[in-house]
């Protein structure tokens, strides 16, 4: 039967409807209403052969649809309500909703050509540095490592032969040392770290840091920089145990 | 004053500026200003850089400078693509919101065919591409500026253009009575029964 479709993409009775209207290539003013309940029963049959959830909105639908057919073969006076008119302004109002959606996605496609001032803005969020920004940054320090060693051949044999020289608690007290000071360039910081490893455990610690409340995150300039804490508890706990 | 003022305000406007608020401005240092001068001085201004790389055009009710479409495969290598990806939860929540704005959470469920549209909605919300009101979901002006729209009823005129472009032939003899005599009676044949 040719004017069965596929079923599993329907996102409702109206979805359903209108494809095996336009399948019969049906005027929507003018329904054929028992050979298109027909096809519509057909379909839920099918559906559930399928093993396709019919919600209760199919159901719903044949059942409008079968009592349309019913009113249908009752002779009535002229000039009288069609009973498919309540059907055929949800279908069009359906179909209306489906025509948008694709303009929708047109109109965006398009206002995508256009660039204007601050348009940046309009669409990101301001915001003061997040664990985003230092997977971003993460990310770009890696990748512009990565290029750069495709080109040398002994790297990826000195990489294998790199052991794990690093341990998270190393990496944080080296941060820690660092951040006494100064605040940390965390883009300057891990260019200087060498192999992968280093670069696991180099972010791992930052991120330990991060959770013990001991640094915090600041963006400026698209720059990500670390702070240390003014007091942080974790400081105080080791000054306790150390005095 | 002159329109130069107003090309002006357009370059350093990082939001479309309304024709009211212009004259508003320019009232301050011109008593003389009105709306007609600054709408006749707007519509010169949109028809001398016509031809740009620079265009004057009007969204969400104001106008604003933006590159020439026809540039983009150009700008695109300094500045990559910056708008977020939209889902096709959002872009069916959206268009259920367009054709039956204002409109509630079971008219979107509706439309969409699903139980719970929050998730959806929600995201929107937070983007604030649409907003509450007392009788339902509305787009908001945020919405017409990333979409380009001047307003909503631009929206419906542009889409009778598609559909006239697109006309189906089976269409209904009501319809089809409105429209050119000629068209109806080459089809009249086909819907006789």
């Amino acid at each position: 039967m040719d004017y069965i479709i596929k079923l599993e993409n329907f996102e409702g009775p109206l979805d359903l409807l209108l494809e095996l209207i336009k399948k019969r290539e049906m005027d929507i003013y003018n329904l054929q209403i028992s050979q298109i309940t027909k096809d519509y029963l057909t379909s839920l049959e099918e559906m559930k052969t399928a093993n396709i959830d019919v919600t209760a909105d199919f159901i719903e639908m044949a059942s409008l649809l079968l009592e349309i057919k019913a009113k249908m073969l009752i002779p009535v006076e002229v000039e009288k309500d069609d009973p498919r008119n309540g059907l055929v302004k949800q279908l069009l109002d359906y179909q209306e909703y489906k025509e948008t959606v694709v303009q929708l996605k047109i109109l965006r496609e398009f206002e995508q050509k256009f660039y204007k001032r601050q348009k940046k803005d309009v669409v990101r969020k301001e915001k003061n540095g997040s664990i985003q920004d230092i997977i971003r940054s993460y990310k770009d320090i890696f990748t512009k490592k990565f290029k750069v060693k495709e080109n040398k051949p002994f790297d990826k044999l000195r990489e294998e032969l790199t052991k794990f020289k690093f341990t998270i608690e190393d990496r944080m007290e080296h941060l820690k040392q660092l951040l006494q000071t100064d605040q940390v360039n965390v883009a300057d910081y891990f260019s200087q770290v060498e192999t992968k490893e280093e670069m696991v455990v180099t972010f791992g610690a930052l991120l330990e840091l991060v959770k013990l409340q001991y640094i915090d995150i600041l963006l400026e300039e698209e720059q990500v920089f670390l702070i240390k804490k003014e007091t942080t508890p974790v400081e105080l706990e080791e000054e306790e145990t150390n005095g | 004053m002159d329109k130069k003022h107003i090309e002006a305000l357009l370059f350093v406007a990082k939001e479309p500026l309304k024709i009211e608020d212009i004259v508003k401005i320019v009232k301050e240092t011109d008593e003389s200003m009105d709306e007609t001068i600054v709408l006749r001085w707007m519509f010169e201004l949109q028809n001398e850089y016509a031809e740009r790389g620079i265009h004057i055009r009007q969204v969400a009710g104001g106008f604003e400078m933006v590159t020439a479409d026809e540039c983009f495969d150009t700008i695109e290598k300094l500045l990559p693509k910056q708008y977020d990806r939209l889902s096709r939860s959002a872009f069916e929540t959206l268009a259920a919101i367009v054709v039956k704005g204002p409109a509630i959470r079971a008219t979107i469920s509706k439309f969409r065919g699903v139980k719970n549209p929050d998730d959806a909605i929600q995201k929107l919300l937070e983007r604030n591409l649409i907003k509450h009101t007392e009788e339902g979901y509305v787009t908001t002006d945020v919405f017409l500026k990333e979409f380009g729209i001047n307003d909503l009823k631009e929206l419906k005129e542009l889409k009778k253009e598609l559909e006239l472009l697109d006309k189906n032939p089976e269409s209904s003899e009501e319809v089809e009575e409105v429209e050119e005599t000629k068209e109806t009676e080459e089809k009249q044949n086909e819907h006789h029964e």
